[in-house]
């Protein structure tokens, strides 16, 4: 049937091309596979070198004091016979006593000791801050955005002052939530500072302008814009995936635009919306330009809720203690906290480098992106799952 | 009644929905207010730098700072020429020497590896020898015999390096074992490698007199110069410190008169303007300076030509003909060329120094020209701060065009690799992993590069299968090398998907009309689809660029925090310098410094320029796209 | 089903169709064809919608090949006598012998010149002279030369929906292809730039051998020498276009004619 190939005019074996094609792919899949290896080799190193802080041979299995205790000063200790003994500020005193002329040598590691509870708790807090207030604006600008808004000038405005939100530097940030939170937000008080830019007397008390210092509160304000383009993206995306037709048949029914949105639409996007909202908090997690001014201290030997306050009298009354109480909680928010991003700043930029403070760095580094690492996956996977779930 | 109840209900409903309406509108705008509020308060802390900055411009120039710096500053180049010629008369000795330092070095360092392992009884026979002498007598043969055994091991065991001849090894055990406790004496055959390296150095620095006595004439000639200097700096210095004082104190008594005007209760009123009347200061007198100044200045002038004669006469007279390697002949001829310009340059500051005047206003251009142009960051200085830009920007620049440069084609090739040739399969693994570097923290990134990527990169730079490359063997670790590295792969994910969402916009129709063309699969990729996904590319490159430059953590970290413009004379090898950036200096410092002062000020304008150029950056995206945007398929 | 072939071809057709069965993946989507296109003629393929007159036309050039699970079941397709789908076939030579317009234009967003000399360029032409010569003839044969002859290197997307479709009608002469394949390609259009490309299809018919998929029974009358007509995947079928219009041998083209479908 077929013609040899001297009859048929089309039939042409260009091996060039082939093997140019051939070629091109494999470089461009070595370019490829160079990206995808790089990555999993940082991942495997920090894996690698990080796994004997966090990970004990024998159960559990997890370094429990690394995850619950607060960072200290790590001393080691020497002594003739050769032993090395590594312990904390007060365990050194004890130590250098019992040892007597015995003591050999002491080093002394800044910020490498006792644990990391101390940044994990601040993390936690400005997270929680930034993704709640980041929610709140993110959800209801993206409400507006999908649903009331009609294409115009303002909807370009908004539009384009998100896109441009999204590019700021983090450093930026940083200066804005100074500027603005550290040193000019209202707070109500008896006693304005001198720096207040404006006081407004309200009888009882006075709104001063003078800043909230740096606290879990400024951090996770300044956080929450670094974080809210994605959530009003990602949210906007969720409401728009909810077919018209949900909203039709509703308004159809007579149910007014809000009714219609709170019934038939937010339902539908709403876990959506929360799944990409744990990338914010993946993001606000790993931010650590916008926290260095706001909220983070290199170091704190108590949890925000431990504050120093003057002892009460033994017959004091139970209005006093209550008041401590709250002003103890309230520390959750009005206190300067570790965090785990700026902790390994200080761990790595900070001290001089030895096997001590190495094993710190590894530690805090593999529970910091473990966590991290653990939120984008989940919001990864949660994401196509929904995307499965619901086609309509 | 029904109708009103209902139209009544239905007004009110209206009012509602217009509400809710509002409210939501409310916080879309909140995006707008955000990046307004970021403005207003880069400028309400930044702006008042050009004032603060003008004044503290104008104490330099009127306590005569700017005059000693006109000399001062041309002069500084003499050190670096008299070290040139400093580092090519030590290159010029290294092989006529360096083997005899090299053996007496070894043998020293095996004298502390010795000691070193030896410690522990060392320190044991040492206590027993501080013992009473009733005790000792019982310890110390005991201890004694330790050390001695201690030795023995050690020095058998310590590993020799070649260069030192069998029978010096020998003998150097042998001298180290044979120690005898508590009365230690010098080794005999590190002295005699002493003596014989002292010998030979001797030898070779008789072969390079002319050079030396060069070194010698350059080290001297500025002395007078440097005496009269050093003078003038003293009164300047002091004179400005009286200005500071009187700018502060000046500065305290107008907040005490102006909490007076604001004071209700009379009493305190008075107060306060008593102690306002107590901290009042008479501005220094600056006359006896200037005065000085004018004394000063034609010795100054006659120096600086004596000075510049002598160096110009020693680069006639540089001792080429004592120079044989070729490293050390290049450095010579290099300073033999700079040293005319260098007396050129110091001759120059004559007409300046004649024209200076201390009463000179710093005009407004000027200041904006020291911040933008000025070639120096220098802070917490004992003579003067100055806050110029260049350095900076420099650094920010050369480690975004590093990164860009890396992240660009590799973004790109997975980008394409990830549309047009992988399998479904491939694609499935590839791009969650490229996404996931998203994921990565850059404070994670910029660990990686101090304690991971800086030293394979030093360890890399020390092969000598790689010495061709410019700039190798690297001396720092930390570099904007290694900071653009890892800013590549904080830019791939997202010039990657950006990359990949341009060349899935290619209407297909495109391909169709290749393919139908004869074209092959190659062909089509690179002829149409590739140039028709170009301006979507090139966004991602700028958005690319844009997040670089933005980058804190792994600039601050890794680049190495060097304050100052790179050295362009190695040139591609100037990427393994270390430098500051924009972003990484406000991080650095603005924790250490106190609200409102010029540095502070200068730091929010740093903030100012780099908000600006995330928008530039934006903007020209978005043009882009649109410029060239496709047809809509 | 018989199929009615009244035109004898006096020379070696220059399309032949035999027997083919053609699928995408389990779904047959043209069964059975037979058919022979002659030199220098406008053949018209009409029928309803889904009916695989798409498909086969992009059987000619190959086109289909690409989608998935689309593959050949029985049959040949050869073009002066040689066979297409030779495994040895280069897709680069056949579809330069065999250009195709689609149904919306498409030009590439480069220049008109660069569009026109896309196809030689890939073929590796690369001297300038060659170039120009070809891309005038190719503008000249689609009736643009005199409208755009000053301004080659304007951005194609500049022109008017008509103009742009000419475009890709000299695009797909460039290479001087003696087989011009057309999807239907006024769909787009507005009805005086469907009137030129209708005059342009008598004259190119001249140099090439046309077949044309219409959904326009009044194009089909207007343009085209021969008319095949498919239904369901099947020729039903094929004759010179005023027979077959005025006078067709099947009840169902007749059905389909009158609209009584």
């Amino acid at each position: 049937m077929s013609d040899s190939p001297s009859q048929n005019p089309f039939i042409a074996t260009d091996r060039g091309a082939s093997l140019r094609r051939v070629a091109m792919a494999w470089s461009l899949r070595l370019m490829t596979g160079f990206i995808v290896l790089v990555t999993l080799a940082i991942l495997l190193h920090i894996g690698w070198k990080g796994a004997p802080v966090l990970f004990k041979t024998q159960a559990p299995f997890v370094n429990t004091a690394f995850l619950s205790k607060l960072p200290s000063t790590l001393h080691v200790i020497s002594d003739r016979d050769g032993r090395v003994i590594e312990t904390d500020n007060r365990g050194a005193e004890v130590l250098k006593k019992q040892l007597g002329p015995n003591l050999r040598e002491e080093k002394t590691i800044s910020y490498s000791g006792g644990g990391i509870l101390g940044p994990i708790v601040g993390t936690a807090l400005l997270v929680l801050v930034s993704v709640s207030v980041a929610l709140l604006l993110g959800v209801a600008s993206a409400i507006y955005l999908s649903e009331y808004a009609r294409p115009g000038k303002t909807v370009e405005l908004i539009r384009l002052a998100i896109l441009n939100l999204a590019g700021v530097p983090s450093v930026v940030f940083g200066l804005f939530g100074l500027g603005a939170f550290v040193l000019t937000a209202p707070v109500l008080t008896n006693s304005p500072l001198e720096r207040s830019l404006l006081i407004i007397p309200l009888g009882f008390a006075k709104l001063s302008f003078q800043g909230w210092d740096t606290c879990v509160l400024s951090g996770g304000f300044t956080l929450a814009f670094v974080i809210l383009p994605v959530i009003i993206t990602a949210s906007e995306q969720c409401l728009a995936a909810v077919p018209q037709g949900f909203r039709e048949t509703s308004m159809a029914l007579g149910a007014t635009r809000w009714q219609a949105i709170r019934s038939a639409v937010l339902p539908f996007a709403m876990p959506g919306i929360l799944t990409s909202s744990i990338l914010g908090i993946a993001r606000a997690a790993g931010e650590t330009a916008p926290i260095m001014f706001t909220a983070a201290l290199a170091f704190k030997d108590k949890l925000p809720w431990q504050r120093d306050l003057p002892a009460l009298a033994a017959d004091a009354s139970w209005w006093a203690h209550w008041e401590q109480s709250v002003q103890r909680l309230l520390g959750l928010f009005t206190e300067s906290v570790q965090a785990l991003p700026y902790h390994i700043y200080t761990l790595a930029a900070r001290i001089p480098n030895n096997e001590y403070a190495q094993r710190a760095q590894y530690g805090s580094v593999l529970v910091f992106l473990l966590l991290v690492a653990s939120l984008s996956l989940c919001s990864m996977l949660l994401r196509r799952r929904l995307r499965r779930k619901y086609k309509w | 009644m029904l109708t009103r109840r209902v139209r009544g209900s239905w007004r009110g409903s209206a009012l509602t929905q217009r509400l809710i309406r509002s409210g939501f509108a409310g916080s879309a705008s909140v995006t707008i207010i955000v990046l307004a509020l970021i403005m207003l308060f880069l400028l309400r802390e930044g702006a008042g730098f050009l004032g603060t900055y003008r004044r503290e411009l104008e104490t330099y120039r009127r306590c005569g700072l700017e005059f000693c710096d006109l000399v001062d500053r041309p002069l500084a180049q003499q050190e670096d020429l008299a070290g040139s010629l400093r580092r090519a008369l030590s290159s010029s000795l290294e092989p006529l020497i360096g083997q005899a330092r090299a053996r007496r070095d070894e043998a020293l360092r095996l004298k502390r590896e010795v000691d070193q392992l030896t410690q522990t009884q060392r320190e044991v026979f040492e206590q027993a020898q501080a013992l009473p002498a009733a005790q000792a007598a019982a310890a110390l043969p005991e201890a004694t015999k330790a050390l001695s055994a201690a030795l023995k091991a050690a020095s058998a065991a310590v590993v020799i390096a070649p260069i030192l001849s069998a029978k010096q090894a020998t003998d150097l055990r042998l001298q180290l074992s044979t120690q005898i406790p508590g009365k230690e004496q010098p080794l005999a055959l590190i002295n005699q490698l002493q003596q014989e390296f002292l010998r030979v150095d001797k030898e070779a620095k008789a072969r390079f007199e002319g050079l030396q006595e060069a070194i010698e004439t350059l080290e001297e000639a500025p002395e007078d110069l440097r005496e009269t200097l050093s003078e003038l700096k003293e009164l300047a210095l002091a004179a400005k410190e009286q200005a500071t004082l009187h700018h502060t104190l000046e500065e305290g008594r107008q907040k005490l008169l102006n909490a007076a005007q604001n004071a209700r209760d009379p009493k305190e009123k008075a107060a306060l303007l008593k102690e306002a009347e107590a901290s009042h200061s008479e501005p220094p007198d600056e006359s006896a300076l200037q005065a000085q100044i004018a004394e000063l200045r034609e010795p100054l002038v006659l120096h600086i030509g004596a000075y510049s004669a002598k160096v110009d006469q020693l680069a006639l007279h540089l001792p080429e003909a004592e120079i044989q390697l070729p490293e050390a002949m290049e450095l010579l001829q290099k300073t033999a060329q700079a040293l005319p310009r260098h007396a050129a340059a110091m001759r120059a500051s004559v007409p300046e120094l004649r024209q200076w005047k201390a009463d000179a206003p710093v005009h407004l251009r000027s200041v904006l020209g020291a911040f933008f142009f000025g070639t120096q960051w220098l802070t917490n200085s004992s003579w003067q701060d100055f806050f110029g830009f260049l350095p900076l920007l420099s650094g920010s620049l050369i480690i975004a065009l590093i990164a860009i440069a890396m992240a660009t084609p590799l973004s790109v090739a997975a980008a394409i690799y990830c549309n047009q040739f992988a399998s479904p399969r491939e694609r499935e693994w590839i791009k969650p992993v490229i996404e996931f570097i998203q994921a990565i923290p850059s404070v994670v990134l910029g660990f990686i590069g101090i304690s991971l990527l800086g030293d394979l990169l030093k360890d890399l730079s020390q092969l000598p299968m790689l010495s061709w490359i410019p700039g190798f063997p690297i001396a720092e670790r930390l570099n904007m090398f290694n900071a653009g590295c890892l800013l590549a792969l904080m830019a791939i994910p997202t010039m990657f998907s950006l990359a990949e969402d341009a060349l899935n916009n290619v209407p297909q129709a495109y391909i169709d009309a290749s393919e139908a063309l004869g074209a092959t699969q190659l062909q089509t990729i690179f002829r149409v689809i590739v140039p028709a996904a170009l301006s979507g590319m090139g966004a991602a490159v700028l958005l690319g660029l844009g997040r670089v430059i933005g980058e804190t953590m792994v600039v601050l970290l890794v680049a190495g925090n060097r304050i100052a413009i790179p050295d362009f004379s190695d040139s591609v090898g100037v990427v393994f310098q270390p430098a500051h950036t924009l972003t990484g200096i406000i991080a650095q410092e603005l924790g250490e410094v106190s609200r409102g002062s010029a540095h502070w000020q200068a730091l929010f304008m740093v903030g100012i320029v780099l908000f600006a150029i995330s928008l530039a950056v934006n903007a020209m995206a978005r043009a882009m796209v649109r410029r060239f945007e496709l047809p809509k398929s | 089903m018989v199929i009615a072939t009244d035109i004898e071809p006096q020379e070696p057709p220059m399309i032949e169709v035999r027997d083919l069965d053609f699928a995408y993946g389990a779904k047959l989507a043209l069964e059975d064809i037979n058919l022979k296109v002659a030199r220098h003629r406008v053949t018209a393929l009409i029928g309803p919608s889904g009916c695989g007159k798409s498909t086969l036309l992009r059987c000619i050039n190959r086109m289909n090949q690409r989608l998935p699970g689309a593959h050949i079941r029985r049959g040949s397709i050869r073009i002066e006598g040689h066979d297409i789908h030779d495994p040895r076939v280069s897709l680069t030579l056949l579809r330069q012998r065999v250009g195709m317009v689609f149904q919306k234009s498409n030009p590439f967003p480069k220049s008109i010149h660069d569009n026109v000399a896309f196809g030689l360029r890939i073929a590796g032409v690369s001297d300038p002279v060659v170039l120009d010569e070809a891309v005038e003839r190719a503008l000249r044969a689609a009736a643009l030369w005199d409208e755009l002859k000053d301004r080659l290197h304007q951005h194609a997307h500049s022109l008017s929906g008509g103009q742009q479709q000419r475009l890709c009608i000299a695009r797909a002469v460039a290479t001087r292809p003696a087989v011009l394949l057309m999807d239907e390609p006024c769909s787009a259009l507005d009805p005086i730039a469907t009137l030129k490309i209708e005059e342009l299809l008598g004259q190119l018919a001249q140099e090439h051998t046309v077949v044309i998929v219409t959904h326009n029974m009044q194009q089909a009358v207007r343009v085209s020498h021969d008319t095949a007509f498919l239904h369901l995947g099947r020729l039903v079928e094929h004759a010179p276009t005023a027979q077959l219009f005025d006078n067709p041998q099947q009840a169902l083209t007749e059905a389909y004619l009158r609209g009584t479908f």
